[in-house]
């Protein structure tokens, strides 16, 4: 756990915000939190929007990133995976969270294509 | 803090009541499992069900039932109905539908996937860059196991306009996404049945 500000926060949710922060610095890409708002991570009072947090009996946090893309991207939707996925590596290895990140995956939910006319 | 020492302090006792309302329902259990005239025993269960008075009212159509017989026949049909009825229903409640989705790749590192709606959004928006056809329909469906999916394009064109060129076309448009994703495109050309607007 980690102090910020006021508040206690657990690595998972860290994890969680730090993806959230990968999302938001990717060109190309958004977070979702689809059609029901289920794909999110709640903190005490932090909300990471698409991403989903999940911590093993290990400690280990797997994430799962819900992503929008624009279309047409500007690399394959692979390489955008994982770019994403290595900014959210490097920042988690900053932060010293490196051994606790488990699994990285990416959704792409939707797409935002740009019309004929546009 | 505050909030969660509060938080602490709910949960504590939450946990405290629940454990002694689970000892307390283990004791009456046990102790309704004995003869004699008391509160808590077998007799004393009868009487505050009323079972006796429920008896006096089935106890002909029991009787009718352990005779054999047509009445036997409809109540065995009447109760395997209900459990096939029941199973159905938890089946409705419990089983979830997971949608299956188009995998990209899949390692120790994690999974790349996209969903089939998006990976047809995409086919659209390509597919419809042609000049030669009006409008693109696509359905996707993912493979069982492992990566890729079947994408099927239906490339709507004028009457004027070549089928073959038209679903060439499209096919050609979607063909960097299909290598990417791992897609096995089917493409056929259709004309609206009024030209210039599709639904």
């Amino acid at each position: 756990m980690t102090r910020d500000g006021d508040l206690w926060m657990s690595g998972r949710v860290r994890l969680a915000r730090l993806a959230g922060q990968a999302i938001a610095v990717s060109d190309g890409v958004a977070a979702t939190t689809g059609p029901a708002g289920r794909w999110l991570t709640i903190g005490s009072q932090h909300t990471v929007a698409g991403v989903l947090a999940v911590e093993d009996a290990d400690g280990r946090v797997d994430i799962e990133m819900h992503l929008l893309v624009h279309w047409p991207p500007q690399v394959s939707l692979q390489q955008l995976a994982q770019q994403v996925r290595g900014r959210l590596r490097r920042s988690a290895g900053m932060a010293g969270l490196e051994e606790r990140l488990g699994a990285v995956s990416v959704v792409f939910d939707d797409v935002l294509a740009e019309t004929r006319g546009g | 803090m505050m909030v969660l020492v509060a938080r602490g302090l709910a949960r504590l006792l939450a946990l405290l009541l629940t454990t002694v309302l689970a000892v307390a329902g283990l004791v009456v259990a046990v102790f309704s499992v004995q003869g004699g005239s008391a509160t808590l025993s077998l007799p004393g269960l009868v009487r505050t069900a009323r079972l006796d008075d429920l008896h006096a009212g089935v106890g002909g159509l029991l009787a009718d039932i352990q005779a054999g017989g047509a009445t036997a026949k409809v109540a065995a049909l009447t109760g395997g109905g209900a459990i096939v009825l029941g199973m159905l229903l938890l089946f409705g409640v419990l089983g979830r539908r997971r949608p299956r989705l188009v995998i990209i790749k899949a390692d120790a590192d994690g999974t790349i996937a996209a969903r089939p709606r998006a990976v047809g959004q995409a086919a659209i928006a390509l597919g419809e860059r042609s000049r030669d056809v009006l409008h693109v329909k696509a359905k996707t469906r993912p493979r069982r196991r492992g990566s890729g999916a079947r994408l099927r394009l239906t490339a709507y064109h004028t009457e004027s306009t070549d089928r073959a060129s038209a679903t060439a076309s499209s096919r050609s448009a979607v063909q960097g996404l299909a290598e990417s994703l791992s897609l096995r495109v089917r493409v056929r050309g259709r004309v609206p049945r009024r030209a210039g607007r599709v639904s």
